[in-house]
């Protein structure tokens, strides 16, 4: 810049966080014009810089959701162009017995994971805390949390067929009673999924309870103690209240993969025999990509999205006034 | 941050370039010999493919680039959402029957009949082959793959057992009794891994008894619940009744393990099977071969399943002429042998050189050949996919609980009819 022998105004004139003083040297005239660009673009600039992440979401989530929003009201087999039905899919879709079961499966997933991997992950971080050899255990527990989801149904189908893991265990432990076919009747399916899932899950909760519990001042823990708090009551008067906002997090986040749940059981059974195990994301999967009802597939997407942020919301409103007392 | 504002800008200007220059050279390598995409979901066809594609290139002067897809549901999508526009696959893998009809219907495949009639005409094809690849006297499909469903017997579980291959049903009978009552499975089926294995011996039985009425319940002139249907149902009953069956839950998707290792003794399923053996380390004609089953009844016994997977054309395509030139280049002796050789798929070219076929599958595929069998569309494709996807879960429960028979014929009779009447019984 210096080289063309401008003076240093015009230098400055580039640069938008230096035009303060250099302005007043020269003429109104000369200043105004680059002076209403650098504040342009002093503006624009910082959404310049968002504009890459809001075309992103823009176009990968808000277009998808929008979509997935406006087929749910067509009759599409991505050969032939959509048929407005307007509301037929979701009236098809609450008639239909499979997706009754779905939603009752889908449930039943989201029971299982606020008592295993929630519930469970919660218990470990206590004890875990307090015991010697923690780090062991800790990353033992929190390994299987490193494998794909297709990993952990491989492992899961080997150990739950007829003369698998679980049942030569069983049979071994003398509780032949016991042993069964896994992965064949409803509800056992099911439930049997939901343990393979929650070996996985279990991990990544304990971890985040780990660290809730660790932001626990000492002193609060130690002032109960003076006043002869024993362990149960230092647990649910001290630790758990305090811990309620990982909590939030850890359940809303459980609670949304588990209406989401595809791949396991995709991988394991396929959500049958006979569509007995079944989730909501499974049947949106078969009806958009099996049967080719897009529409279909589409309201269950709406009507599973909507249960999700219906719950979210009244979660974490309640959670939060809670916190808020 | 001077600095910084000034490189953003070539920055910005470079990264909006690159497309454009990238656009540019696709645009500049059509200058090149003249190469179609073909598309599948077999990645195990790829060195086939590629082979096939080499030697064209130096006859046709058409060379093809293999676009493989490693999930199917991911390619069917792919494939039905891009036909109805020109970025259509030229080539690419289907399945036959009702699992094209759709793509027929709604006018976005080729028609092939007079590549089949050329081929045809030179005795490379028995002409009621093409009917398996079209609608109407048409031809919308070429023969990619063509499979027959055999039982798979395991030769040393046979001859540990004295037992001799069955050439009739009360042979059958006989050899499944034998090895139960040895400690043997008969009869490997897995309906819990395998979600669509469950119309395997609906189909089998069928044929076996009564292929005519296959048939008509397949076309929906006879409902699944009809007498004749129930009669043929009760019998595979009795078959899962008699424990001739491995139980549900026995093993996982891998079929390959238990049948090498003895834990049943035979497994019908389609001859592609073959090539899942081989790379378990079991060999043809020593460690294993394979029979038709025998049918129940004389017109059972002549009977066939066949299970073709079709190469289609996309009426769309801005490549259609050069697709359709390297079709009929693909069904030809020349192509076909290098086919068969360079992919481990049995050639349905009659005329490509009986040393390219598998060696436990010349007898079936001679006997194909001089009219021994008369083909029937396997179950999966025989029938509209509306109401397969649906029988085969309810076929599940009944291998399930063979007592519920009669609720699951009556279910998928109910589909069926509901299926038709929307169809407008087409």
């Amino acid at each position: 810049m210096q080289a063309g022998g401008l003076p240093d105004t015009n230098q400055v004139s580039t640069d938008p966080l230096r035009n303060e003083v250099p302005v007043t040297a020269l003429g109104e005239a000369s200043v105004e014009t680059p002076t209403r660009a650098q504040a342009l673009l002093r503006k624009i600039e910082p959404y310049l810089y968002l504009l890459p992440a809001l075309l992103l979401v823009g176009g990968l989530l808000l277009y998808s959701v929008a979509h997935t929003l406006a087929i749910s009201f067509t009759d599409w087999d991505l050969i032939t162009p959509p048929r407005f039905v307007g509301l037929q899919n979701y009236i098809d879709a609450v008639r239909d017995p499979t997706f009754t079961r779905s939603f009752t499966n889908t449930l039943v997933w989201t029971g299982g994971s606020l008592l295993l991997p929630v519930g469970g992950g919660l218990l470990l971080a206590v004890v875990l805390e307090r015991i010697p050899g923690q780090r062991v255990l800790k990353t033992l527990i929190y390994l299987p949390a490193i494998l794909s989801t297709t990993v952990v149904a491989a492992i899961w189908s080997y150990v739950y067929t007829n003369n698998g893991v679980l049942n030569e265990t069983l049979r071994w432990a003398g509780l032949d009673a016991l042993a069964r076919p896994w992965l064949v009747f409803a509800p056992t399916n099911t439930l049997a999924m939901i343990v393979a899932s929650s070996w996985r899950a279990l991990g990544p909760s304990m971890v985040l309870f780990l660290v809730g519990l660790q932001t626990i001042p000492p002193e609060l823990i130690e002032a109960a103690k003076i006043d002869g708090a024993g362990e149960r009551i230092l647990f649910w008067r001290i630790k758990l209240p305090l811990l309620r906002p990982i909590t939030a997090v850890v359940v809303i986040m459980s609670v949304i993969g588990s209406f989401m749940t595809f791949d396991l059981v995709w991988v394991m059974t396929q959500g049958g025999p006979g569509r007995s195990s079944e989730t909501l994301a499974v049947t949106m999967y078969r009806q958009a990509f099996i049967m080719w009802r897009m529409g279909y597939a589409g309201a269950v997407a709406v009507i599973l999205s909507a249960i999700v942020i219906v719950f979210s919301i009244s979660y974490l409103r309640a959670t939060l006034k809670r916190s808020a007392l | 941050m001077k600095r910084y504002s000034n490189a953003f800008w070539p920055l910005l200007v470079a990264l909006l370039l690159v497309p454009a220059l990238l656009m540019g050279g696709s645009i500049a390598a059509q200058d090149d010999p003249v190469v179609i995409d073909w598309a599948n979901d077999a990645a195990w066809h790829e060195a086939g493919q590629d082979a096939v594609g080499e030697a064209s290139l130096g006859v046709t002067g058409i060379g093809v680039n293999t676009v493989i897809f490693t999930s199917t549901d991911t390619y069917q999508a792919a494939v039905r959402g891009a036909l109805p526009t020109d970025d259509a696959f030229p080539l690419f893998d289907w399945w036959f029957g009702y699992r094209m009809k759709d793509l027929v219907d709604a006018g976005l495949l080729a028609d092939v009949t007079d590549i089949w009639q050329g081929h045809i005409d030179k005795g490379e094809y028995p002409a009621s082959m093409m009917g398996s690849f079209g609608f109407d006297g048409r031809a919308y499909g070429l023969p990619k793959m063509i499979n027959y469903w055999v039982v798979f017997y395991n030769k040393h579980v046979f001859a540990e057992n004295g037992l001799e291959v069955p050439t009739t049903w009360d042979e059958l009978m006989a050899v499944a009794e034998a090895l139960k009552s040895n400690g043997v499975t008969p009869f490997g089926l897995d309906v819990v891994g395998c979600r669509w294995c469950s119309f395997i011996w609906f189909e089998e039985m069928m044929v076996r008894v009564d292929p005519a009425l296959y048939q008509s319940v397949m076309s929906g002139e006879t409902a699944y619940n009809d007498p004749q249907v129930v009669a043929i149902m009760e019998q595979w009953r009795d078959l899962l009744d008699a424990g001739y069956f491995s139980q549900p839950g026995d093993f996982s998707d891998n079929w390959e393990a238990p049948f090498v290792n003895g834990d049943f003794g035979m497994y019908l399923i389609g001859d592609w099977w073959t090539g899942s053996l081989e790379r378990a380390g079991f060999v043809a004609g020593e460690d294993y071969g394979v029979f038709v089953m025998p049918g129940i009844t004389e017109a059972g016994n002549r009977s066939l399943i066949i299970e073709g997977r079709p190469l289609l054309i996309a009426a769309n395509s801005p490549q259609l002429d050069v697709a359709l030139e390297f079709a009929d280049y693909f069904m030809s002796v020349e192509a076909q042998t290098v086919w068969a050789e360079t992919s481990d798929i049995n050639s349905p070219n009659l005329l490509a050189p009986e040393e390219t076929r598998p060696g436990h599958l010349v007898d079936l595929a001679n006997a194909v050949a001089n009219g021994e069998y008369e083909l029937y569309t396997r179950y999966w494709e025989a029938t509209p996919p509306q109401i397969v996807e649906q029988v085969v879960d309810l076929l599940g429960q009944f291998v399930l609980d063979p007592a519920a028979l009669q609720t699951v014929l009556d279910g998928a009779e109910q589909i069926a009819q509901d299926y038709w009447a929307s169809a407008g019984g087409e």
